[in-house]
């Protein structure tokens, strides 16, 4: 009788509704097959059948899985490697996954070598010409044929190319691991020129800025030397694709707006001319609502982005004064705009190109809207790359550019600190322990009644606080591990502390139940209250270890103290308190 | 039996003054050990190779190796170092192995030797294998950065504790103030002057905290004192700190406070009984979240094939036998002689 009585306890009722959250969001599947697809080269043969890569943001469980090639099972890394060696060039392979069957011709590898002769070849080019149709002119593009002199080339064939897919074996939850358990990129970076150590410590943490703002929250950056004294900077990143880290690292980065030939801002925050609040909010950042995306060509979809930015005081002032002289023209539907416009380069590459109303003539502006474009081969594709070129800029922009250019040295896919023995031997001492402290509480106690209900508990601590992280996606590394492992261990003091207070030998001065049970919350709040005034600076520290412990413990006891552990006292009430 | 429990017992109540002289002893001794360590070794601590950087050999790899063994061998011969081997890969082959070894520049013959162990045992060509030598993973401004914020966390750690067991409001309204004023002399502290005026606005809080708060004094140094305690004993083990340790440090710092606050509730809130049996009761509470987290930890290290897991595990038993004397001694010291005064 006394156990239905459990399942119409509000308390608990919501501690298994969290629980049934838990286990939906982490959707576990212990028996995976297949190898998940983690990212796809651009213009290898994967990418022209049409395979694409997954976005970084998504859930682990909901990547595409390639379970069979040729009709052939693959269950594993191993199948896939060893099937994918005995492909050869030019041949046809069926890729199926868990959502369709690709159908790609892998492309023979190249060598081709520069002679020392010259040869004359065709090339085509378009380019914009005026003509008069129907009877107005208008300026259309064309495709021309130009004859040029170019180097003789020769080409031998040496062998089969890369089909173009990075694959992991398929993950069994949605609990994304981070570098310590995972393994990454290892990426070593060279200046292009000398640095003093000064510069290097400001270059390091300059990319590291860059690389948090981006959200690539789970990397390690340090210092390296080789034995002649070459400096470099290593870094390893977990979860990020080679394209991604060339794109954020090597390029130095350097925004400038322009009109004509003066520098009106910067991007960064700590130049005079530089930005003082970029918006990354969806209220002010976006796909442009009014340009939206649009089929440019047979096979390439273009999406427009744009987010507001504020620019310092003396770069408004600037552009008043570079603007007050430019000549104001008037288009057909009668809109003024400045002759020249307001161009942005990146990296001293034009990117984009903006039309500056009449009305700013002269006048001191700080809030701009900065656009710019993306394409793709789908609509998806390009609102998805439009989005990544806008968070880049967006990045550069907060972080200004880097003082000297990176060459990428080398990139290797590295294996973790802590592999997978890690994680088994972590899990057994995980359930002993637990053990340990419900016999614990049985000697203590003597009742079964007191340590079953403890368990179930601390267990239901664990999967709401690993369900949690599934969710919103974040890395389970060696400080998320340590912040679990804060929230149970404190999660038992607390629940010691609810027993004693209601059974334990003092009980006989308070003999209405509700009161004991509030000094035990008493108790068990003033804990919470100063442990997450203790992890709240940790969390604001910046460094990753601090930011990641501090979060884990934040979630982890606010959990237990508002979750778990007022269901546990429902419980030994039901079960014990008759 | 009963007759040492009961000895004890005497002591325990009626020399509590005497046995303060324990955790202060502890406390002064660690200081002077930091102190001591900081100044013949340069560091406060002992960094392992994750922390104070070093070698990094990468060999690339024809065949198999066995890497346990591998990792046994070099182990054997460099005791005194600390050395991980990880695994490189393109796409999904293996392509080498990487081994990392807190060994410097300047020690040439160690590097070499290192070097030369490695091609005779992965029959690697020396020409083919490359040798870097990096800094720490945490980077420069990691150990600073954790100051301030551990300083910041007990700011904040005290003024709730101040919260629940201060006297009036006004008291509460001032400390709430002055914590936070401190708390942005402490971010902000670029110069001289503001580190002096930082200074002071802490000595005025820690007198704030004794003139009016003693108990909730108590907490912070008993957590503090946790700390540095631990610390001191981690490095007179010998025990070279990794990432893992520092998390396990700032682990410490959620651990203290729950038997410290336990017992200043306990003896300043509640009325059941005497002055004694509410410290009794509170240790009885207490000694019982030590002991089950205790016995987890020393199975938890009898399970452990890790050596991340190990010391985890190891700072976390020391930092929790520091934390029953910091608790029962010192905290339950303070606050009799609190209420005596009071009285």
């Amino acid at each position: 009788m006394r156990y239905k009585k459990l399942f119409k306890n509000y308390k608990v009722l919501i501690l298994l509704l969290f629980l049934v959250f838990a286990i939906v969001s982490i959707h576990p599947n212990p028996d995976a097959k297949g190898v998940t697809i983690r990212g796809v080269a651009s213009n290898s043969s994967a990418s022209l059948a049409g395979i694409e890569s997954p976005k970084p943001t998504s859930r682990p469980m909901s990547r595409e899985i390639i379970t069979a090639i040729n009709q052939r099972p693959i269950n594993n890394i191993d199948d896939y490697n060893a099937y994918i060696s005995t492909l050869d060039f030019n041949e046809s392979v069926n890729i199926k996954t868990n959502r369709k069957l690709y159908t790609l011709t892998t492309k023979p590898l190249f060598n081709i070598t520069e002679l020392n002769e010259t040869e004359e070849r065709v090339f085509e080019e378009i380019v914009p010409v005026n003509r008069t149709i129907n009877g107005t002119v208008q300026e259309i593009n064309e495709t021309i044929n130009v004859t040029k002199i170019v180097p003789k080339t020769k080409t031998e064939i040496l062998g089969v190319d890369d089909i173009g897919l990075t694959v992991y074996n398929s993950p069994t939850t949605n609990i994304k691991k981070g570098l310590d358990l995972q393994g990454g990129t290892r990426v070593l970076l060279q200046p292009e020129e000398e640095v003093s150590e000064d510069d290097m410590a400001r270059l390091i943490f300059n990319l590291e800025e860059r690389l948090n703002v981006y959200g690539l929250g789970d990397i390690v950056l340090r210092q390296a030397n080789d034995i002649s004294g070459n400096k470099y900077i290593l870094i390893e990143i977990a979860g990020a694709n080679e394209e991604e880290v060339v794109n954020l690292l090597a390029k130095q980065g350097k925004f400038e707006a322009k009109i004509g030939n003066n520098t009106v801002f910067k991007g960064g925050k700590k130049d005079d001319l530089g930005v003082s609040y970029v918006c990354h909010s969806a209220d002010c950042s976006g796909i442009d609502p009014n340009h939206g995306c649009r089929m440019v060509d047979d096979n390439q979809w273009m999406c427009r982005f744009q987010f507001s930015i504020s620019i310092k005081p003396e770069a408004s002032r600037k552009q008043a004064e570079v603007t007050k002289d430019i000549p104001v023209i008037t288009d057909e539907s009668g809109e003024g705009y400045l002759e020249d416009k307001l161009m942005l380069y990146l990296d001293d590459v034009l990117v984009d190109e903006l039309n500056i109303a009449g009305e700013l003539k002269g006048r001191e502006v700080s809030d701009i809207s900065i656009s710019g474009s993306g394409t793709g081969v789908t609509e998806q594709e390009a609102v998805f790359n439009s989005l990544q070129n806008m968070k880049r800029l967006q990045t550069i922009l907060d972080t200004g550019s880097l003082s000297v250019k990176l060459n990428i040295v080398k990139t290797d896919t590295i294996s973790p600190v802590l592999g997978e023995e890690f994680m088994k031997n972590a899990i057994l001492i995980g359930i002993f322990a637990l053990l340990s402290v419900a016999i614990v509480v049985f000697i203590r106690y003597r009742r079964l009644k007191i340590s079953i209900p403890m368990i179930i508990t601390m267990l239901s601590e664990i999967f709401i606080i690993l369900g949690f992280a599934s969710l919103v996606g974040w890395n389970l590394d060696l400080a998320a591990i340590a912040g679990i492992i804060i929230a149970v261990g404190t999660g038992v003091d607390d629940l010691i502390v609810i027993t004693d207070e209601t059974l334990g030998k003092m009980q006989e001065y308070v003999s209405n139940w509700k009161d004991r049970i509030k000094k035990a919350f008493f108790i068990i709040m003033a804990a919470y209250f100063t442990t997450f005034a203790g992890m709240v600076p940790l969390w604001f520290a910046g460094a990753g270890l601090l930011k990641g412990f501090a979060f884990t413990t934040i979630v982890g006891i606010s959990i237990g103290v508002f979750i778990a552990r007022p269901a546990y006292a429902a419980i030994i009430e039901i079960l014990i308190n008759e | 039996m009963s007759k040492l429990i009961k000895a004890l017992k005497t002591i325990y109540e009626d020399k509590y003054k005497i046995l303060l002289i324990i955790p202060i002893l502890l406390l002064v001794g660690a200081i002077a050990q930091i102190g001591y360590q900081t100044i013949t070794k340069g560091d406060f601590i002992n960094r392992d190779v994750s922390l104070k950087g070093g070698m990094t050999i990468i060999i690339p790899l024809q065949g198999e190796i066995d890497d346990q063994k591998l990792e046994d061998f070099l182990k054997d011969k460099y005791p005194e170092n600390d050395i991980s081997i990880r695994y490189l890969s393109s796409g999904t082959k293996v392509k080498g192995i990487i081994v990392a070894a807190d060994i410097f520049v300047e020690d040439t013959d160690k590097s070499e030797s290192l070097i030369k162990d490695l091609t005779t045992l992965t029959k690697a060509d020396r020409k083919d294998i490359s040798i870097e030598f990096m800094g720490s993973s945490l980077g420069q401004s990691f150990f600073k950065e954790t100051f301030t914020a551990i300083i910041i966390a007990f700011l904040f750690m005290g003024s709730i504790v101040f919260l629940y067991f201060g006297d009036t409001w006004q008291h509460k309204t001032i400390m709430i103030l002055l914590t936070l004023f401190s708390v942005i002399l402490v971010y902000t502290s670029s110069n001289i002057f503001v580190s002096i005026l930082t200074g002071i606005s802490i000595a005025v809080l820690i007198i704030m905290y004794i003139r009016f708060s003693i108990p909730s004094f108590a907490v912070i140094v008993a957590a503090l004192s946790d700390m540095i305690i631990t610390l001191a004993i981690i490095n007179i083990m010998g025990i070279k700190l990794s990432t893992a340790g520092i998390a396990a440090f700032l682990m410490l710092l959620g651990y203290s406070v729950d038997t410290d606050i336990l017992l200043s509730t306990r003896v300043l809130k509640r009325k059941e009984g005497s002055l004694m049996d509410r410290i009794y009761w509170a240790m009885k509470t207490g000694l019982t979240m030590n002991i089950t987290t205790i016995v987890a930890l020393i199975v938890g290290l009898s399970l452990s094939q890790s050596e991340v897991i190990s010391q985890i595990m190891t700072i976390l038993l020391i930092g929790l036998f520091v934390d029953i004397i910091n608790t029962w001694i010192q905290n339950v010291g303070i606050l009799r002689l609190y209420l005596e005064k009071k009285r």
